[in-house]
């Protein structure tokens, strides 16, 4: 707020401190977890079921190698999800995972399948009063693993492009696929055709390469600040194919 | 739209007037005359302003002072135990962990906040600990040798 107030892209006239209101928390819930929309991402690394299964692979790949140390100490889940900000880590990986969101006005509250969330640049589904209480992490189906992968420019920047997927396999075939990606464009992306790629086929060394392809043709990247469109669809591929490469990976172990 | 806040600030407790959306940062440096952390970037990007908060490393500059209430923070003055360096202080000394000095506080407590939870990192530990960390002087090699040096201090300490 104070850095979007000094360069002058928004005048905040009220500012309302919401860290006291008892929303840090992480719960097992018998049908996946209830995380408090202030809890830190620092405390999702104390949550040994998020961190250690590789159903959440792409949750504890992210949180771990999450840099500066000094932001993830203090950035909060809510506010990776309110900024509507597209570089940021979080959206793809909740994403991938098919998490919802409760939001809550005086009035009333709701919740939102997250993909339905986010609406443009900086832009949530977020009503005037209305906050977010709450991200649920539904319990994936047998058989799943997701994966993260992040390219950036420095160690500690944000993304040039990430991508987050998740691999669900009955009988030796994929049965159910995500694959969404991040500072794409201004909302998260998510690849339709190449998950449809890789549904009903046995998870190999080409269906993967497939789908990749198929991500940096369906991907239309803008250019910005961190690399040209062209390149972003370069590395969208990249990086999609060592997502897919690990997920499996961890599904054959 | 001045706000009475308490602080607690090295064991010490100051009672101050700051506008809401004051930063800790500018809080311990214009009103606590705290001037050893500080002000590089001043968003987020240099780690200058790294502070200690209730046990981990954050910074000063993005932390709005009035979520510090209720919180233990510690900077760079409140390391040292009377007159004593902390074994941290006194490996960059040693070792030549600095040129000009004006990353060498945040440096320190982003170290501080490491070997606090982790006693005996490994180097990739460390640099990924100081990653968010920039020098402009020279390069990481002696801040690291003097992070790792300060871990084994901390071993012959405990023994």
């Amino acid at each position: 707020v104070y850095e979007l107030g000094k360069r002058g892209l928004i005048l905040p006239q009220k500012l309302i401190d919401i860290s006291r209101l008892g929303l840090e928390y992480v719960r097992r819930e018998p049908n996946g977890f209830a995380v408090g929309a202030m809890t830190k991402l620092r405390q999702l690394l104390e949550h040994e079921e998020l961190m250690e299964s590789i159903e959440f692979g792409a949750l504890s790949e992210c949180v771990k190698e999450f840099r500066p140390h000094q932001v993830r100490n203090v950035a909060t889940v809510g506010g990776q999800l309110c900024s509507g900000y597209s570089a940021f880590d979080l959206p793809p990986v909740l994403l991938a995972l098919d998490s919802k969101v409760k939001m809550r006005s005086l009035e009333a509250e709701r919740t939102l399948a997250l993909d339905k969330f986010f609406r443009g640049y900086f832009e949530t589904a977020l009503a005037p009063g209305e906050i977010l209480t709450e991200l649920h992490i539904p319990n994936p189906p047998k058989g799943t693993c997701s994966a993260f992968e992040k390219f950036e420019r420095t160690s500690v920047d944000l993304a040039t492009v990430n991508v987050a997927v998740r691999l669900t396999v009955e009988k030796g075939k994929c049965a159910d696929a995500r694959i969404w990606l991040g500072a794409i464009s201004n909302t998260p992306f998510r690849a339709i055709r190449s998950e449809e790629m890789l549904r009903g086929k046995r998870i190999e060394e080409e269906t993967i390469n497939h789908a990749s392809q198929t991500v940096s043709t369906e991907a239309k990247p803008t250019d910005s600040l961190t690399g040209s469109g062209e390149y972003k669809r370069h590395l969208s591929m990249v990086i999609t194919k060592r997502a897919l490469t690990r997920a499996a990976g961890k599904i054959k172990n | 739209l001045k706000k009475l806040i308490s602080l607690n600030v090295n064991a010490q407790t100051y009672e101050i007037e700051v506008e809401p959306w004051e930063r800790l940062s500018d809080v311990l440096r214009d009103h606590l005359n705290l001037t050893g952390t500080k002000r590089g970037c001043d968003y987020g990007g240099c780690g200058c302003c790294t502070v200690i908060m209730d046990g981990y490393a954050v910074y000063s500059c993005m932390l709005p002072a009035p979520q510090a209430e209720g919180k233990k923070i510690t900077t760079i003055e409140g390391l040292n135990e009377r007159d004593r360096m902390d074994p941290v202080q006194q490996s960059f000394i040693e070792h030549g962990g600095f040129q000009c000095g004006y990353c060498t506080p945040g440096m320190i407590m982003a170290s501080k906040a490491l070997l606090t939870r982790n006693p005996h990192p490994t180097e990739e530990e460390v640099r990924k600990a100081i990653a968010s960390n920039i020098c402009r002087c020279t390069g990481y090699k002696k801040i690291v040798e003097a992070i790792l040096e300060a871990s084994k201090h901390a071993v012959a300490k405990n023994r």
